[in-house]
C-alpha cells in the first residue's frame, strides 16, 4: 500500500480535526449504555482528543485511551486537565499502536469509534488488532467496533469521488477551504481519501495542506466472519448509533460483540 | 406453476437443467487436473445432474455425488447409467444436504463446483457446510469452492440477466426471462423466473420458479473459511488459475485444514 495515514500527525490536523468533531456526541450514548451494562473499566482504540471517552469517565467509569498520534493525546490531556480531580484520577491515556498494544489488565468494554478501526488496512492488521482486543477483554466483556456502511454507487464511480467543499476557521484563526477526492481501490477494499486546505491567516497569507486518509472499507458479513475467527461472537449490528435497524441505506455499521468464553 | 425453489427440488427444473445451462463447462479442465493432482476419492456437493461428477469418474477417479434433490440426482443416474460399468462401479450417489451431511468416507478431495455454495442463504449453513466439509476431509486434503465475483458496478446497476432462449427436453422451445431483486443489506438476490414453454405442437404453457443466491466478498470469504478452521491455499480469478483481480469473473478459493 503506497498511502501512508497523515491526517492526525501534525499539530495542526490534530487541532484542525478536534475541533470540528468537538461537539459530535451522536455516539456517546451508545457507548455509555454498553459501559453501563458492563460495569466497565472501559478502553477507547484510537481514542483521538478524548471527546467519547471523557463523558463517560463524567459518568463515573475507569477509563485509558489509547492513540497512535502524540498530538492527540496531547489534546486530550490538555482536555483532561479541565475536570475536577476526581474524574482526572479515573482516565489515562497510553500513547501506542492498536495493532500492538499491551496494557497489562482486562476490561468490561473496548470500544473504536468514529470508523478509526478502517485505518487497519490489511487481514493480518485487524486481525492483530482483534486478537489485542480479545486478550484485554474480560470473559463476556464487550467489543464495540464502528465502521461506515459501503455505499455501492460512492464505490463504482469512475475516477473517485469529489468530497463536498467545507469552509471553516481553523484553531489558529486562519480561514480554510477545504476539498476533498475520494478514491476507490477495489481489488483491496481500501479508500484514499484526499483532503487539500488552504489557509488563509488574518494577515492574508495562504499555506496549503495536503493530507492522505488511506481507509479500508468493509461489508457486513465481512466484518461479522472476522469477528468470529477472531473469538468473538456478534451481538449485534446497527444501522446507527441510535441502534436503529440496519438496512442498505444505514449510514453506519455498528457492531456489538462479546468475547466468546 | 410457482415454486419457491432455490434447489432445483422439482422434476421439471430437474429435467431442464442440462438443457438450460448452455455454458461450455469452462471450469471442467480445472476439477479434472485436480482431481489428477489427488490420487484420495474425491466428493463433489451439490453435484446436481453429473455435469462435473461424470466426468470425474470418466477420467477414473473414485467419486461421491451428494445432492439434496432427488429429481437432479435421478437425472444423474439416467445420465451414469449410459457409461461403461466400471464408471458407473467409480460413484455413488448420495441424497443429502450439504450443510448436514455424515458419509463414512474421507476425501482427498471435496468440490463445490459453480456456485451451489451460494445456495447457502446464512452463516449458520455455511459454518455447517464447512465444519461438515472439514470433518470429510483427509489430512492435507483440498476444499475448492467456486463463487462468482459481485462486480459492484453491476450490483449497484441491479440489472437481471438478459433473456434465455433454450430447446427443452421433449424438443420445445423456451424463453426464461429472469427478474432480480437485490437484497444489499443482506447481500442477497432473488431472481423470479418465468418460463414460456412452446411444444412441438404449438402449445403454451409457463412455469415459474424463484432462485435465491448469497453474493460473497472476497475477504468475507477468507475470515469464514479462516473462522471453519481452513487454510486459504490459493484464490483464483478465472478457472485458467489466473490470479484473481478486481475485474476477474470468479473466485475459486482452494483451502486447506488449518
Amino acid at each position: 500500500m503506497e498511502h501512508e495515514m497523515t491526517l492526525y500527525k501534525d499539530e495542526w490536523s490534530a487541532e484542525t480535526y478536534d475541533s470540528l468533531l468537538r461537539t459530535w456526541r451522536d455516539d456517546v450514548g451508545l457507548w455509555l449504555d454498553l459501559a453501563n451494562e458492563t460495569g466497565g473499566p472501559v478502553l477507547e482504540l484510537a481514542c483521538g482528543g478524548a471527546r467519547a471517552l471523557l463523558p463517560l469517565a463524567q459518568a463515573g467509569h475507569e477509563c485509558v485511551g489509547v492513540d497512535l498520534s502524540p498530538h492527540m493525546l496531547a489534546i486530550a490531556r490538555a482536555k483532561l486537565q479541565q475536570e475536577p480531580e476526581e474524574v482526572r484520577g479515573r482516565v489515562a491515556f497510553v500513547e501506542a499502536n492498536m495493532k500492538s498494544f499491551d496494557l497489562g489488565r482486562e476490561f468490561g468494554l473496548i470500544f473504536v469509534t468514529a470508523r478509526s478501526f478502517q485505518a487497519l488496512l490489511t487481514r493480518d492488521d485487524q486481525r492483530a488488532c482483534l486478537q489485542r482486543c480479545a486478550r484485554h477483554l474480560r470473559p463476556g466483556g464487550l467489543l464495540g467496533i464502528d465502521v461506515f456502511n459501503p455505499w455501492l454507487d460512492r464505490l463504482v464511480q469512475p475516477g473517485g469521488v469529489d468530497e463536498k467543499p467545507e469552509e471553516y476557521h481553523g484553531p489558529d484563526g486562519c480561514r480554510v477551504r477545504e476539498t476533498g477526492h475520494t478514491d476507490y481501490h477495489l481489488a483491496n477494499q481500501t479508500l484514499v481519501w484526499k483532503s487539500r486546505a488552504e489557509c488563509t491567516s488574518p494577515d492574508g497569507k495562504v499555506v496549503v495542506r495536503e493530507y492522505d486518509c488511506p481507509l479500508h472499507y468493509f461489508f457486513r458479513f465481512e466484518m461479522e466472519w472476522m469477528l468470529e475467527a477472531c473469538g468473538f461472537e456478534v451481538e449485534a449490528l446497527y444501522g446507527n448509533f441510535d441502534r436503529s435497524e440496519f438496512t442498505a441505506e444505514s449510514p453506519e455499521m455498528v457492531f456489538v460483540a462479546r468475547r466468546a468464553r | 406453476m410457482t415454486s419457491e425453489l432455490s434447489r432445483y427440488q422439482d422434476a421439471w427444473t430437474a429435467e431442464h437443467y442440462d438443457f438450460q445451462i448452455t455454458w461450455p463447462n469452462p471450469d471442467l479442465p480445472l476439477y479434472l487436473e485436480m482431481a489428477r493432482e489427488s490420487p484420495r476419492p474425491v466428493l463433489e456437493l451439490a453435484c446436481g445432474t453429473g455435469r462435473v461428477l461424470v466426468p470425474l469418474a470418466r477420467q477414473g477417479a473414485t467419486v461421491t455425488g451428494l445432492d439434496i434433490s432427488p429429481h437432479m440426482l435421478s437425472v444423474a443416474r439416467r445420465k451414469l447409467a449410459a457409461q461403461p460399468v466400471e464408471v458407473q462401479a467409480r460413484v455413488t450417489l448420495v441424497e443429502g444436504d450439504m450443510s448436514r451431511f455424515a458419509l463414512p468416507y474421507a476425501y482427498g478431495l471435496i468440490l463445490i463446483p459453480f456456485r451451489s455454495f451460494q445456495a447457502l442463504l446464512t452463516r449458520a449453513e455455511q459454518r455447517r457446510c464447512l465444519e461438515c466439509s472439514a470433518r470429510h476431509l483427509l489430512p492435507h486434503g483440498r476444499l475448492v469452492i467456486n463463487v462468482f465475483h459481485p462486480w459492484l458496478s453491476k450490483l449497484a446497476a441491479q440489472k437481471s440477466a438478459e433473456p434465455q432462449e433454450y430447446t427443452g427436453p421433449h424438443g420445445e422451445a423456451v424463453t426464461a426471462v429472469s427478474r432480480t431483486e437485490f437484497d444489499f443489506a443482506e447481500q442477497m438476490l432473488t431472481s423470479r423466473i418465468t418460463y414460456e414453454i412452446t411444444s412441438a405442437n404449438g402449445e403454451k404453457q409457463s412455469h415459474e420458479h424463484v432462485l435465491r443466491l448469497r453474493y460473497f466478498f472476497p475477504f468475507e470469504m477468507e475470515w469464514m473459511l479462516e473462522a471453519c478452521g481452513f487454510e486459504v491455499e490459493a484464490l483464483y480469478g478465472n478457472f485458467d488459475r489466473s490470479e484473481f483481480t478486481a475485474e476477474s469473473p470468479e473466485m475459486i478459493f482452494v483451502a486447506r485444514r488449518k
